[in-house]
């Protein structure tokens, strides 16, 4: 795996964007600073969307739940954008970053998981009465979605931790 | 010029033994008018925990992670309930909200807790960092707007969900077509257009939270005086 991932950093490393970041340094700086906004969106989002597939809050109808998964998602590609751009400063660092692998890698998890939800689960959710208890599978969907993305957050942090020479 | 070279090494008069300090802020003219609070500070920074935050390889991250989970949790749901308010997810009853406003009272203790611990820790340096200040003052101005907001809310009738109404939206609900109402006379799917000032105080709590953010994250590089080493040299 990480044999063709490997030429895929270098490229993005010295790509036009990666080009850019290293000469304006800032862009850095505040595409971290979208980054936790983005977060927000998407555990705001997400989050309110789990819960209810969990079973709470009983009153909020599963159909309005779900009406706050776009919000999710665009907090989600704000993070993709800011990320790659982050990640294109140094990407061969990043990749050398176990804090980094493992973020990727739950990332993975957590997009199998939702599109699983997606293509198996989600009509017949919209489509039973919202008072009805959910299906073991998508209760477990809903619980493991939220622990892998507060988990995806724990990783996230602790990148800095293991880089060298950083401050935060 | 011994102090000097002290400061330097990360050792300030009248901070014992904290290996954080630098550039000896707490000595400049910019503190003088915190004198009186000054051994307050010293103490907060002396207490084993702080030492700790301070010392240790995982005490600071630590608390940083639970201030992003909690950021997660009271951000979170609050700006889903401005972006409710809005127009996003009109369906929903602005009622359900009420249950979900235990966690993000979780999710602001969490912050609150981690926050003092890490304030505790650096308390010296900062209470003159202006990206501290304005991200308190983000802090205390979204949580007043928030609250402004929701009394307004439930003035409006949107928080009195009936138990009769609420049951017969969620019967509803469940054939995917929601006419919910909720509360009162007022229909959840009107976007509170009788009250303009709720959705200004929404757009006001939204810039609060992300000014919060903003600041939270800059504080660090005005730390490391961020012309030089912060913003512009992340690495």
């Amino acid at each position: 795996m990480t044999a063709h991932i490997a030429p895929f950093l270098h490229w993005l490393n010295d790509s036009w964007l990666g080009g850019v970041t290293r000469e304006y340094h800032y862009i850095f700086t505040i595409c971290l600073v979208i980054h936790f906004i983005g977060l927000s969106l998407l555990m705001g989002g997400i989050g309110i969307v789990d819960m209810r597939l969990l079973g709470f809050p009983r009153q909020l109808p599963i159909a309005a739940a779900m009406k706050f998964l776009p919000v999710a998602i665009i907090g989600f590609l704000i993070n993709l954008l800011t990320g790659i751009t982050m990640v294109s400063y140094d990407a061969v660092d990043y990749w050398l970053n176990p804090a980094f692998k493992i973020k990727m890698a739950l990332l993975l998890l957590a997009g199998l998981n939702a599109l699983w939800f997606t293509l198996a689960e989600q009509r017949k959710v919209l489509s039973q009465p919202s008072d009805q208890k959910m299906a073991i599978a998508v209760r477990t969907s809903a619980a493991l979605s939220l622990l892998m993305w507060f988990a995806i957050i724990y990783w996230g942090r602790m990148i800095v931790a293991f880089q060298a020479s950083s401050s935060f | 010029m011994g102090n000097a070279i002290h400061a330097a090494e990360g050792t300030p008069a009248g901070v014992p033994g904290n290996g954080v300090l630098p550039y000896g802020y707490g000595e400049t003219s910019m503190t003088h008018f915190l004198a009186p609070g000054q051994g307050l500070l010293d103490w907060m920074q002396s207490l084993p925990v702080s030492q700790w935050i301070t010392n240790s390889d995982w005490g600071f991250p630590i608390m940083l992670v639970f201030h992003s989970w909690g950021m997660a949790a009271v951000v979170g749901i609050l700006v889903m309930l401005d972006l409710r308010i809005l127009g996003v997810a009109k369906m929903a009853p602005l009622s359900a909200f009420q249950p979900m406003m235990s966690i993000a009272w979780a999710g602001f203790f969490i912050n609150l807790i981690s926050g003092v611990l890490m304030f505790m820790a650096d308390a010296n340096r900062l209470i003159v960092n202006w990206s501290f200040i304005s991200k308190m003052s983000c802090v205390v101005l979204g949580g007043i707007v928030t609250a402004v907001l929701w009394r307004r809310m439930r003035a409006a009738g949107a928080m009195a969900a009936h138990h009769s109404t609420m049951q017969s939206s969620v019967a509803v609900a469940g054939g995917g077509r929601v006419v919910t109402v909720t509360g009162g006379d007022l229909p959840a799917t009107a976007p509170l257009g009788v009250d303009r000032s709720v959705r200004i105080l929404a757009i006001i709590s939204i810039l609060m939270w992300s000014g919060a953010i903003l600041f939270g994250r800059w504080i660090a590089y005005v730390m490391d005086n961020m012309i030089l080493h912060g913003a512009f040299a992340p690495k």
